[in-house]
């Protein structure tokens, strides 16, 4: 069974192939790794999948259906929520602002002024997110406050409250302490467990080959294989391309 | 002198005003909107015509003026804001242009540069608010009211949204958020409000030509939001005031009267590089010190 199928999908910028007939699948309530050396076009795979950048060619089907009409904002709420390689939080508002931004679409018309709005129904989720992740001291501060590994935890916080059954991580544990990186791995092993399922672009190989089920390779925008992350440590190609002898 | 302290205080009233809607696209939304004077315009001279030529009530030509202007920067909105940046500018800083031509040449609607005369002063139910005391007072309330409402779309949901859309749309847009219509929906609320605005300076100053769409009138709203500070709705109410107090400083240090005018663009050149070196984020800032004042 398939949550989401990548076929066949290809993307240029100018003469460079970026993403180059690229398939892969991701079972639901797995945790997929997406490795390959820089440049291979991982972080294109999830622009393409999550539309900030229309595809070429090629399919993306999520629950069997195609997404490659959908405009960006309506991937979210089709069920797939995504960060960035760099970090993109509001940094003009509070950690609490920027965990309210992701809860809902009910208030976003202007009209939700002049109406009764009862934010506070999130808040006791918000407070125990950010307990869960040790942040519950900051929900009132300025997001631009945050360090860096503080302002990647609030970022897949935010993935979590749009209630995605699919989440792109991009990069989660790249400069993030050993501490902090315990508290990611954490949060991601809960989010699996509570039917969550997970695709995460990573460098560090150790955290990644500790929580994924499956790792999907890819080299010079093309896909190289997919598999366990044991049997993808011990490829030949694999080795070659990425990991090293 | 009372007189002239009285209509120094209508000004500043309605401009307060259209600073804050100029407030609401450019300083929450972030659109670096350069055509902004053409909503104020189109309040203007949607209530002259309506006012002169059928005798319709005042408060109904803010009305008609607000829901106009309204339509017209939606329509703009739909046209201009998939650009970004000095694109948009240069597009809304064109409609700008093109909107004085139109104001200057399309005689039999606008009468051209020899203006509109004859503009009724304001009356509600019969009640003529013909004395600058009466003016002042229900231009008060009015822009309060128009305030108040802003303040609510500063302060809710929606308007944190803009906030988030004026940091970063891509984030924004990866919340699911449909920030083009947001964008949209800044761009004419923020015209409906800046229409209203017009339709109170024109039946107060009873007459209107197209020098009302003059570029200096953008770069004088720019002024007032930069010393405010952008996005800040107490600093775009303190950025009005302060710029208007300013602008009368040279009548009452003796210059002569044709020195005024190049004294007051210096003072107004001196206060924008002052703010930029001393408070970037707008001079209600310094008081406030804190991040978003609002």
């Amino acid at each position: 069974m398939t949550l989401l199928l990548v076929e066949n999908l290809s993307k240029s910028f100018g003469g460079v192939r970026a993403v180059d007939g690229l398939s892969f699948t991701v079972r639901p309530g797995s945790i997929t790794g997406l490795i390959g050396p820089n440049g291979a076009g991982k972080t294109t795979a999830f622009n393409l999948i999550t539309h900030f950048v229309p595809a070429e060619s090629g399919q993306i089907l999520y629950q069997g259906e195609d997404l490659r009409r959908v405009p960006a904002h309506r991937i979210v709420r089709k069920g797939i929520a995504r960060t960035f390689q760099q970090i993109r939080l509001f940094r003009n508002l509070t950690v609490r602002e920027n965990l309210l931004l992701a809860c809902s679409h009910t208030y976003d018309g202007w009209w939700s002024s002049f109406s009764p709005v009862d934010e506070d129904l999130h808040l006791e989720r918000l407070t125990a997110l950010l307990e869960e992740v040790g942040l519950q001291d900051y929900l009132d501060h300025s997001a631009a406050e945050l360090s860096y590994g503080q302002s990647k935890l609030v970022e897949i916080l935010r993935c979590v409250l749009q209630d995605a059954d699919l989440i792109l991580l991009d990069e989660p544990a790249a400069g993030v302490n050993p501490t902090l990186l315990r508290t990611v791995e954490r949060l991601i092993r809960r989010l699996n467990r509570d039917g969550k399922t997970l695709l995460i672009i990573e460098h560090h190989m150790p955290f990644l080959m500790r929580i994924a089920d499956e790792v999907v390779v890819m080299e010079n925008g093309r896909f190289l294989m997919q598999d366990t992350p044991e049997k993808v440590q011990t490829d030949p190609r694999v080795l070659e391309a990425y990991l090293g002898a | 002198m009372l007189e002239y302290l009285l209509s120094l205080a209508i000004l500043m009233t309605i401009w307060s005003l259209l600073t804050q809607s100029y407030n609401l696209s450019f300083g929450l939304t972030g659109l670096f909107n350069l055509g902004h004077i053409i909503f104020y315009g189109m309040g203007a001279y949607t209530a002259a015509i309506l006012s002169t030529q059928f005798g319709s009530p005042f408060l109904l030509n803010l009305l008609l003026g607000a829901l106009i202007a309204g339509a017209f920067a939606a329509v703009l909105g739909l046209l201009t804001l998939r650009l970004s940046g000095h694109y948009l500018a240069i597009a809304t800083l064109g409609a700008a242009m093109i909107a004085i031509v139109v104001a200057t040449n399309w005689i039999s609607l606008t009468n051209g540069p020899m203006g509109i005369r004859g503009i009724s002063q304001p009356s509600i139910l019969g009640v003529e608010f013909s004395s600058s005391w009466a003016v002042l007072a229900l231009y008060l309330v009015i822009v309060i009211a128009c305030q108040w409402v802003l303040w609510r779309l500063f302060r809710s949901p929606f308007g944190r949204l803009q906030r988030a859309i004026a940091h970063d749309e891509i984030a924004a847009k990866g919340l699911g958020k449909d920030t083009f219509r947001s964008q949209v929906w800044s761009l004419t609320l923020s015209a409906a409000f800046a229409a209203v605005a017009g339709g109170l300076y024109a039946h107060y100053r009873l007459f209107l030509d197209p020098s009302i769409f003059a570029l200096p009138e953008i770069i004088f709203l720019l002024l007032m939001l930069i010393v405010g500070g952008q996005g800040s709705f107490s600093g775009a109410i303190g950025g009005t005031v302060i710029v208007l107090l300013l602008g009368e400083v040279p009548r009452f240090v003796g210059f002569p009267d044709a020195l005024i005018g190049p004294a007051r663009n210096l003072l107004y050149a001196a206060l924008l590089i002052s703010c930029m070196f001393f408070a970037p984020r707008g001079v209600v800032w310094l008081f406030t010190r804190r991040r978003a004042s609002i």
